[in-house]
């Protein structure tokens, strides 16, 4: 069994979760305690991979990344591309995977009393420092939540990281590509011993989520 | 000298305070005073003026943001953030030196390592009062801050607050169900029921009247 497909997943994890980590705090702050009309529009758009076939979604990214697409256009002016390679995989999965960073931090953030918040500003706190001392740590279960389903969701990705990154051994083939490619060939033997890791990550994810469920609880 | 005249939805004072004087709000409950509370503090929105020592925090064309107006806040629930311990509380917006004096002066010093899950109602709101004052407000305002403290601790602290207004000069106005508390502790009552400001001594010679 090739080992490369499974160091591409969790590279491609590792970093999605760490930088879906930064971003999808400050995301869920604005949609979380902001009123406004754009909210309210902003909200189901950074949801939508949720229902979203994961094709339709590749297909659109490369519309817009690929060499022909508006960005995509602009970036090779810079001799950059951004699909068929790391790079296209690591903003498929941020994409993909937003909404599983953002959905548990809003959640977290929306529980906190809002007198906590106010406590802060009154004791002459900015919006910022209240975020970093108040906030975050009063929702940290939910954040690290977050994360972890950020990065167990990633590291199974198959429909967008197929249609924006291809299936390039040593670049982009992830470890659920690579299962679907054992099937291809008929080697079961590797596809089950890949299959089986990757049902174990799931699995010890799901157990640790509950953990810091009933941490949360105490 | 602080002088407000203010108008929520519901409720318009109007009183002139000098330093370390207070006014208690005595009312109904549902009739807006927490409401009107939090708009000194412009934690809601409210018509007006605001005037404390010179500087305006409300008119026509000034609205200072609640960071801006140096006010401590009891609030009802207390508000203590449950991440940190009794001392990073109140320490949050002063320091450790002292927050510590301010949890001897309340008597809370054996608290100063406990979390606010691991400590009794009365004595969150006393932290609560501590943090509040801690940060040297020009105003304290208080939403019913005695509630959960038994007679001897409430007296306690009454005069505690008394005596660190006196210190510090701050301008206090708080909400109170009793009227005992009202009457031991401010210079003017805020009757709502009947809109007008009076002087506790007025209120006391009207009450023996009636």
């Amino acid at each position: 069994m090739d080992s490369e497909p499974f160091l591409i997943s969790f590279e491609l994890s590792t970093i999605t979760m760490l930088i879906l980590g930064i971003v999808g705090i400050g995301i869920s702050y604005f949609l979380a305690f902001k009123r406004s009309i754009i909210v309210d529009i902003l909200e189901p758009i950074i949801m939508s991979p949720l229902v979203l076939p994961p094709t339709v979604l590749g297909f659109y990214i490369l519309e817009i990344f690929g060499v022909s697409g508006s960005v995509g256009k602009f970036l090779n002016h810079f001799d950059l591309k951004l699909v068929f390679n790391f790079w296209g995989l690591l903003i498929g999965s941020i994409i993909y995977s937003l909404p599983f960073s953002v959905s548990p931090i809003i959640a977290g953030f929306r529980a906190i009393p809002k007198s906590l918040i106010e406590a802060s500003y009154t004791l002459g706190k900015s919006k910022f420092h209240t975020l970093l001392k108040v906030i975050i740590p009063n929702a940290k279960y939910s954040i690290i939540s977050a994360l972890v389903l950020v990065f167990s969701h990633t590291i199974g990705e198959f429909g967008v990281v197929l249609m924006v990154g291809g299936d390039i051994p040593g670049k982009t083939r992830t470890a659920s590509i690579a299962i679907f490619d054992y099937v291809q060939e008929l080697n079961y033997k590797d596809a089950n011993i890949s299959a089986l890791i990757l049902f174990s990550i799931a699995m010890i994810s799901l157990i640790f989520l509950q953990i810091l469920k009933r941490l949360q609880e105490r | 000298m602080m002088y407000i005249n203010i108008k929520t939805r519901l409720l318009n004072l109007k009183c002139t305070l000098n330093k370390s004087q207070m006014l208690g709000i005595l009312g109904p409950s549902g009739i807006g005073k927490t409401t009107l509370l939090r708009a000194i503090a412009n934690l809601e929105k409210a018509d007006g003026e605001i005037i404390v020592d010179n500087e305006v925090w409300l008119n026509d064309k000034i609205s200072l943001p609640v960071q801006n107006r140096s006010i401590g806040f009891v609030f009802q629930d207390f508000a203590l953030f449950p991440n940190m311990s009794v001392l990073e509380n109140i320490a949050y917006a002063s320091s450790k030196e002292k927050a510590t004096h301010l949890l001897e002066a309340f008597n809370i010093i054996h608290l100063k390592d406990k979390y606010p899950n691991k400590l009794s109602g009365g004595e969150r709101q006393r932290v609560a009062i501590a943090r509040a004052i801690a940060r040297e407000p020009k105003l304290l305002l208080m939403d019913e801050p005695f509630s959960a403290l038994d007679r001897s601790t409430k007296h306690f602290i009454q005069d505690k607050i008394k005596q660190l207004s006196q210190e510090q000069g701050f301008y206090t106005i708080f909400i109170a169900h009793d009227i005992g508390d009202i009457k031991r502790l401010s210079d003017f009552i805020f009757l709502v029921e009947d809109n007008k400001v009076i002087n506790t001594d007025e209120f006391e010679k009207e009450s023996i009247n009636i």
